[in-house]
């Protein structure tokens, strides 16, 4: 039998959104929030299957296959600004920090 | 204006015909900018159209043949790519307002092996936003519409690669598939698209969607035609982690033109016919399909995946889990839309991500931020995980019986535009028989197999066990000669000679 699903509020919705850095406005929190509570009740269907013993999959193959040296690619100075919404000098600038 | 006739009818013919001198591959290549000129104010196929780099291109090989170089195995053939590969020098928007300026500094592996090939790149197609989306409808552009009827959706989120191809825009086109979005718009659109084996594609400058189901593959007008560009472009690339070592099989594009299929067995998953929402049609067209096949020598059983019910929930957990951490780089700090007049920079950031994604992008960052966060990370993206396992052990059981698993490719034809743009779980049924295939990392085809009462195709859907691309095009490859349905232009895409 499948778990209760999670009640999906506005409260929840802006919670989350807040952890994804996402700004979210009320209009968007109005259509969003019912669809993302109907999901949410399709993938709580997940806690009805038996698992039981069974070692989770995260690569769709045999891992060991994809454990090969990380090489870097080199890159020509400068071009990690290339597309710099705001360029200063060899950085990238923000508003204030602190 | 009259689009202008694609001279040849396929990329290996025009491939040949290039090489030989028959025809110039500049010839060629306007040919092909004339078509997108006439028809894709309609279609909406295409989001930058690259001419001048194309010509040159195309000049480019035709001068090297005239000097007696040799030749690459596309040379000179004009394709287009999905605009989520980044292509140096040429913007690549993903479908988004996010990176609608962002022009990469570098080439995708396989735009790089591409052009090794001599490939002649024509410009980049349409895609639901961050290929999130079964209708190409998620672009923050504009829809592609069907050629087969423009009031339909080529489906998604390659939508813009089987358009085009459909079409005739060009001879092939690459595309990415993460739950179907190679397979389910080859179906609506009635051409050939392959997903293969995880790994066997290098993801180096494919712009992420989700890490662990990503894969690069063509679209083509028929099965030969997607194994020759499927071989231009697989191998292990150092650049990329997850890049599989497991060799490509040479000759790989040269398939048996007897079409016998003895010994070869064909699985049918007893789970996906009958299926609720299946349209009588599809089901129809794919039982004579089997009928077919086993004509032609196979042996044709039933098979069982008892988990494939949970494919689209397990899927769309971790599709968007993954989704969630992969779009956290589009901040508006290095690349990308940056919100303007943010005092703070959390300000910065979730402005700059509001306006840059659309709906379905932002409600898939909030799924998978869910299914992450504290508290129901062990029911959602664990949980999932572990079915997932269950789905691939379910796979492994069939192919120790069978060969070839054959499916729907979608339940239905292609939709309406506007449809089902405001039920977002119905959109995700689309991918109902699709998602599975990438859970498990296998390679999947989807190839015409006949058109229902309206003449819009149908697809069927061929999976075989991992890096077994070549039975698997090659079971392809000879269900297609006989069933005449390759190679049927539509009305959007007439006058092709040959």
């Amino acid at each position: 039998m499948s778990a209760t699903p999670p009640v999906v509020d506005a409260a929840t919705v802006r919670h989350v959104a807040h952890l994804a850095r996402l700004g979210v406005d009320d209009t968007t929190l109005a259509v969003i929030g019912p669809q993302l509570g109907a999901i949410i009740d399709m993938m709580t269907g997940l806690s009805a299957v038996d698992t039981t013993g069974i070692a989770p999959a995260v690569l769709a193959g045999d891992e060991t296959r994809f454990r090969a040296p990380d090489i870097g690619v080199e890159w020509a100075p400068g071009a990690h600004l290339e597309n710099a919404p705001d360029a200063h000098g060899t950085a990238f600038r923000v508003p204030r920090v602190v | 204006m009259v689009p202008p006739p694609l001279p040849y009818p396929s990329l290996r013919a025009t491939q040949r015909a290039i090489a030989t001198g028959e025809i110039s591959s500049a010839e060629v290549t306007r040919a092909c900018l004339g078509r997108i000129e006439a028809l894709d104010p309609e279609l909406g196929a295409f989001l930058t159209v690259d001419a001048e780099g194309a010509l040159s291109a195309a000049l480019a090989v035709d001068a090297a043949r005239a000097a007696g170089a040799a030749l690459g195995p596309l040379a000179g053939v004009p394709l287009a790519l999905k605009d989520n590969l980044s292509t140096r020098g040429l913007r690549t928007t993903c479908g988004s307002r996010m990176l609608e300026a962002y022009v990469p500094g570098f080439d995708a592996t396989v735009v790089s092996r591409l052009r090794r090939a001599g490939a002649v790149i024509l410009g980049k197609v349409n895609m639901d936003e961050f290929a999130m989306g079964s209708s190409t409808e998620n672009s923050a552009f504009h829809p592609t519409r069907n050629p087969w009827d423009p009031s339909r959706s080529p489906g998604g989120s390659s939508g813009g690669s089987a358009a085009a191809v459909a079409a005739r825009l060009c001879f092939a086109a690459i595309g990415s598939d993460t739950g179907g979005s190679i397979r389910q718009p080859a179906a609506f659109c009635g051409v050939v698209g392959l997903k293969p084996t995880y790994g066997r594609i290098s993801r180096f400058g494919l712009v992420a969607f989700a890490s662990s189901l990503d894969q690069i593959g063509p679209l083509t007008s028929d099965v030969r035609d997607a194994a020759l560009l499927f071989s231009a472009i697989a191998g292990h690339d150092p650049a990329d982690a997850t890049s599989a070592q497991a060799e490509v099989p040479e000759n790989l594009a040269q398939l048996p033109e007897d079409g016998r299929l003895s010994g070869v067995r064909i699985g049918w998953p007893r789970e996906y016919l009958p299926k609720d929402g299946l349209e009588p049609a599809v089901a129809t067209a794919v039982r004579r399909a089997l009928d077919t096949l086993e004509h032609l020598g196979a042996e044709v059983v039933p098979v069982s995946l008892p988990h494939a019910e949970h494919a689209i929930a397990t899927y769309y957990v971790i599709a968007t889990a993954e989704a969630s951490s992969n779009l956290a780089r589009f901040d508006g700090v290095r690349f990308g839309h940056r919100a303007a007049e943010a005092t703070t920079l959390d300000a910065l950031y979730s402005r700059s991500r509001a306006e840059g994604f659309g709906l379905e992008v932002a409600r898939r960052i909030l799924l998978g931020t869910f299914a992450l966060s504290a508290g129901y990370h062990d029911a959602f993206y664990a949980k999932a995980n572990q079915v997932r396992a269950l789905i691939r052990a379910d796979f492994d059981r069939a192919f120790d019986e069978v060969d070839v698993l054959v499916t729907p490719t979608s339940p239905t034809t292609a939709f309406p535009l506007g449809e089902r743009t405001s039920d977002p779980v119905r959109m995700y049924l689309a991918d109902v028989f699709t998602t599975a295939c990438n859970l498990a990392g296998l390679p999947g085809l989807s190839l015409p197999c006949g058109f229902d009462d309206g003449g819009l195709p149908i697809g069927l859907q061929m999976m075989a066990r991992p890096f077994a691309e070549a039975p698997l095009l090659r079971v392809a490859a000879a269900f297609e000669d006989v069933a005449g349905c390759a190679g049927r232009v539509p009305p959007a895409g007439a006058e092709v000679s040959g």
